[in-house]
């Protein structure tokens, strides 16, 4: 055996093999001692606590006027061009709008941002080819101008286009009352030259919770 | 004969209240939100709920939409408009369920494949979005104009959990046995054959 390079090669094979064997041991021992662990606890852990935990759900809930929820209506135009054509629901009696959206009082917990964006220029189906652009459609509401509830028409000088992404329309609405509701008129821009038909579009209305730790900057819309 | 008079009117004025009222009874939803983070394993399920009510006076449908990343992610939503009951409070909320799958996303760290071990050294991957409860309505003017949508949008943050391991040696270990077991017999082999 002395000499021989495989008895040599043998030994040393052993040796690997009994090497492995205890590593292999050692493993499986470490793997258990911390299974152990996670279900006692650490030995030397002998602080008691428990943790006190109140979770309160966020509640929203909001609902359109009966006309908002039906449409913005501009009706039949007959005028061409016809600058900021108001919305048949704008001044519907005497200066009052009946178009709002209310926070329920009595099932909001939260304070309310508000957006507001339109899906696509105003459009007849199939296209014509000339819609009504996007950026002659105006909204306002209590935050524009010097308005205060629905009885106070804003002007559609005051009022901003819609756009086809979210923006802002109202931040930190509070859920009491008499805040809880926000008139909006709607104007129209039809200019000269369009074609006969009915266009049409949608205006999403979005409401989020207002995070206090932003309701200083303009609420996060998303798409 | 006053009274005779009285009933009528209050009968008329019940009759008229009751065809009044339905044109200007109000549409809406509510969202009770119970999360707006939640922490799932790698390549596990983890479903969560939202509330929908109506306090309103009419029925609406309803149904989750989903907007962000968080759409890669889910397995299983409520997309077809439900229906929500009229005059139902946030306690008896219709619960719409959304679920999500985390597929393996944090890489081990390997010695040629074996001894594997999740350092979680990075930073934790997080999916962001918004799930938003839309009232589904199918009304549209008449002249031109707009329909309208109304959504209550709820921010949503999935984490997924980095489960730590160090590494182990087993494997290599096991691969080291067969390979030295091998040598042995074939040395042994080679001399019981002489």
């Amino acid at each position: 055996m002395r000499g021989n390079p495989t008895s040599y090669l043998l030994i040393a094979l052993i040796l690997v093999l009994v090497f492995s064997l205890f590593g292999i041991f050692n493993e499986r021992f470490k793997e258990l001692q911390e299974k152990q662990e996670k279900l006692t606890g650490s030995a030397t852990d002998r602080t008691l606590s428990t943790e006190s935990r109140a979770a309160i759900d966020r509640i929203i809930a909001i609902s359109l006027s009966p006309d908002l929820a039906g449409g913005i209506d501009f009706g039949t135009i007959t005028t061409l061009p016809s600058p900021a054509a108001s919305a048949l629901g704008n001044n519907y009696v005497t200066g009052v709008t009946i178009y709002d959206i209310e926070i329920d009082p009595s099932s909001t917990n939260v304070d309310v941002d508000f957006c507001i964006k339109a899906s696509n220029d105003l459009d007849t189906s199939p296209s014509q080819g000339t819609p009504i652009i996007l950026s002659g459609y105006r909204w306002s509401n209590n935050t524009i101008g010097l308005i205060v509830d629905g009885t106070n028409p804003p002007g559609p000088t005051d009022a901003l286009s819609l756009r086809t992404d979210y923006e802002p329309s109202q931040e930190a609405v509070s859920s009491s009352q008499p805040d809880n509701v926000i008139y909006y008129r709607f104007y129209l821009d039809v200019p000269a030259g369009i074609r006969p038909g009915q266009y049409t579009n949608t205006v999403f209305f979005k409401a989020l919770a207002t995070d206090p730790l932003t309701d200083l900057t303009p609420a996060t819309c998303g798409s | 004969m006053w009274k005779l008079k009285m009933k009528k009117v209050l009968f008329v004025a019940i009759i008229l209240l009751l065809l009044i009222n339905p044109v200007f009874a109000r549409k809406g939803i509510g969202m009770v939100t119970h999360t707006e983070s939640i922490v799932v394993d790698e390549g596990s399920q983890k479903c969560i709920t939202y509330g929908v009510f109506n306090p309103w006076d009419e029925d609406v449908r309803a149904s989750l939409d989903i907007k962000g990343d968080i759409n890669s992610i889910i397995t299983q939503k409520e997309t077809q408009p439900k229906l929500i009951k009229a005059l139902t409070t946030y306690q008896e909320s219709t619960e719409l369920e959304l679920c999500f799958f985390v597929p393996q996303v944090y890489q081990e760290k390997c010695i040629l494949g074996l001894s594997c071990y999740q350092p979680c050294t990075q930073e934790p991957i997080e999916y962001k979005g918004e799930v938003i409860v839309i009232e589904a309505r199918e009304e549209s003017t008449s002249g031109t104009g707009s329909a309208t949508s109304l959504g209550i949008s709820s921010p949503l943050t999935v984490k997924v959990n980095c489960q730590e391991t160090e590494r182990s040696f087993s494997q290599l270990y096991f691969i080291i046995i067969i390979i030295s077991m091998l040598g042995i017999l074939i040395i042994l082999y080679k001399r019981y054959k002489k």
